[in-house]
């Protein structure tokens, strides 16, 4: 009974140990060849990243306002009268209910993207080429997320769009 | 003799308050209005506004791209019958919708922040 705290301290302590060798490791993957690099590339790249933050957060709003309208303006609406109407909606409610938490999932990834990308426009990458490095991981994970995400979403659509037709076809068919 | 003393001095210092209420009234209403811009901040922040607030500095050119945009969506009405022609109307605003969405731009692809990109290796 009385190991327990000690027990305790120990695992935070080889916690915050592991945790910390991990993010040398990360960091010594860094060769001085492409320290180099980075300094030398430090004016360009930042101004290429800067321009990059512009065009996504433009790229953001635009597909954000696309995919929220087709849920909220197509999705729902349609959803909505079909089941006012007692008809059966197949799989357009699981799609729809699959495709609105996809969006969540878009709408926070963006913010930790955009909050990443920040971080390493806000690093001098002449001084510190390996935070920036570090940084520029992170925004790049963050990215490819964010890329799956948009992936899945479009992939919605798309189902979304097959399960209508089907649908219509099902309708004509009962009522011709 | 502590506690008239004590007396003494609670009644000296609201005396001092109220012969400077103008000022107090001032402290107290500057001290309210930053504490609610600070609220207002955190909110802008968390909730993720700052991040798709296109009216920030240095966004000038996606600013002008947004503009451009100014038409709004209708969409499709949830009340009323199912028949031939709504499935029809559905299907021509879907069939827009989702050609715009599934335009073949590679959005957020890792390509640019990629070492090879940003000349790294």
């Amino acid at each position: 009974m009385r190991f327990r705290p000690i027990l305790l301290i120990v695992a935070v302590v080889g916690g915050v140990i592991f945790l910390a060798s991990h993010q040398a490791s990360a960091a010594t993957t860094i060769t001085p060849e492409m320290i180099t690099r980075i300094k030398e590339h430090c004016v360009e790249n930042l101004a290429g990243l800067n321009r990059l933050h512009q065009t996504d957060a433009f790229l953001r709003n635009n597909r954000g306002n696309l995919y929220r309208e087709i849920s909220d303006k197509l999705m729902v609406p349609f959803n909505r009268r079909v089941a006012s109407n007692q008809l059966d909606p197949g799989n357009l409610l699981t799609i729809a209910a699959e495709y609105n938490s996809e969006y969540n999932k878009f709408y926070s990834t963006y913010i930790a993207y955009d909050n990443a990308l920040s971080q390493v426009l806000d690093i001098d990458c002449s001084r510190e080429p390996v935070a920036f490095y570090n940084a520029l991981l992170e925004a790049r994970d963050k990215r490819q997320e964010l890329s799956k995400i948009n992936t899945t979403i479009k992939d919605l659509v798309w189902r979304y769009g097959k399960e209508f037709g089907e649908f219509k076809t099902n309708y004509e068919k009962e009522h011709s | 003799m502590n506690e008239a003393h004590s007396d003494h001095h609670d009644s000296t210092s609201l005396e001092s308050i109220k012969s400077h209420r103008f000022f107090w009234m001032i402290t107290f209403v500057i001290a309210i209005s930053l504490f609610l811009v600070y609220v207002a901040l955190s909110l802008y922040q968390s909730s993720g506004t700052l991040q798709l607030d296109l009216s920030r500095p240095g966004y000038d050119s996606a600013r002008k791209e947004a503009i451009k945009d100014t038409e709004v969506f209708k969409g499709f009405a949830a009340d009323g019958a199912i028949s031939q022609p709504t499935l029809e109307e559905f299907n021509k605003l879907y069939s827009q919708k989702a050609s715009e969405a599934l335009i073949n731009i590679d959005a957020f692809s890792g390509d640019a922040l990629s070492d090879q990109t940003l000349g790294l290796n």
